[in-house]
């Protein structure tokens, strides 16, 4: 059964891609699709790219941090004494 | 001692029950499975907050930002979401996922974005968008043999602005659909929690997002000559 050729079409693993490329697959049909990209150049090139387009998202839109003043604005308001440090506070 | 618990009274009127069951144990308290917030001390709680919900503060930040598309916007939106959480902490299953319960406090909050811009008539249709857009588009620009050199050059070449730009474009439950499952890597079942929403819309959010999102990319890339397109 493993490694049969026409386990699945490219319809059907077009239809999977969104899903495979988001690991939301089941083991089995991980392998099935797996076995198809294997074989077939053109969903494998299909799969590719997408798989470069959400890299692209990720990388291209996923890298501000957030700002320390407000980092620390969010740290005054659950535990004031954490951020007066170093801010020269003094002790009695 | 006092300004903070005014801030928190002043900042947050009602209290959702916020429960997020499925999730990785990624976000690993110091402490005994099980134990919630509510058997702890003050300065305990407190620790565990600064501990688990803070590192979560880039992420919020940056999602916030694309939710909301300006600077002041997304810091108020940040920080109302640290103050609704720490408020809301004992309701927090600890060795749950803290992030995805942060997340779903964020969209809450920025639910009337939403109400907002649905109201709105986009004038757009996004149904004639086909699959795989930007596949198709540089396929059929490009010779075959040269297309995964083009694929390349256009993914490339593309700006940290112009994908934000584009993201930013997205109808609202399109543009929290695609970050949050591929900036920040949530799976279908935590989008479907933090959204409120069923798995099959989750899934079909996120392919038409990811057309969408497609069609504008190759608009800028059209625009600013990405890729010569040969004439057919």
């Amino acid at each position: 059964m493993m490694n049969c050729k026409n386990a699945i079409d490219c319809k059907k693993a077009i239809e999977s891609l969104i899903d495979y490329l988001h690991h939301e697959v089941n083991e089995p049909d991980q392998k099935i699709i797996k076995a198809h990209l294997d074989e077939c150049r053109r969903c494998c090139n299909l799969f590719d790219f997408e798989d470069k387009f959400t890299r692209l998202i990720k990388e291209k839109s996923g890298k501000e941090t957030c700002p320390q003043a407000l980092k620390n604005s969010i740290l005054k308001l659950i535990d004031p004494s954490l951020c007066c440090k170093g801010e020269g506070s003094r002790t009695a | 001692m006092k300004d903070w618990v005014m801030f928190l009274d002043t900042q947050i009127s009602s209290e959702d029950i916020i429960v997020i069951n499925e999730g990785e144990q990624s976000d690993e308290p110091m402490t005994e499975a099980g134990k919630t917030v509510t058997d702890m001390s003050p300065q305990e709680r407190t620790a565990i907050f600064v501990e688990t919900a803070l590192p979560h503060s880039d992420a919020l930040y940056r999602t916030a930002l694309r939710l909301t598309r300006n600077v002041r916007d997304a810091e108020d939106l940040v920080q109302e979401t640290f103050a609704r959480a720490f408020k809301s902490f004992h309701q927090f299953t600890l060795g749950t996922n803290i992030k995805a319960w942060l997340f779903k406090i964020m969209t809450n909050l920025n639910i009337n974005q939403y109400q907002k811009e649905s109201k709105k008539p986009s004038g757009v249709s996004f149904d004639d968008i086909e699959d795989f857009f930007l596949y198709n588009r540089i396929a059929e620009s490009s010779d075959p043999l040269q297309q995964k050199n083009v694929e390349e050059e256009v993914l490339s070449n593309f700006l940290d602005e112009e994908v934000k730009s584009a993201v930013e474009k997205l109808p609202w439950e399109f543009r929290a659909t695609v970050i949050l499952a591929d900036v920040e890597g949530f799976h279908y079942q935590e989008i479907a929690e933090i959204m409120d929403c069923p798995i099959g819309t989750v899934r079909s959010r996120l392919s038409r997002g990811r057309k969408i999102l497609q069609k504008y990319l190759w608009d800028y890339a059209r625009q600013r000559d990405y890729v010569k397109e040969t004439s057919n």
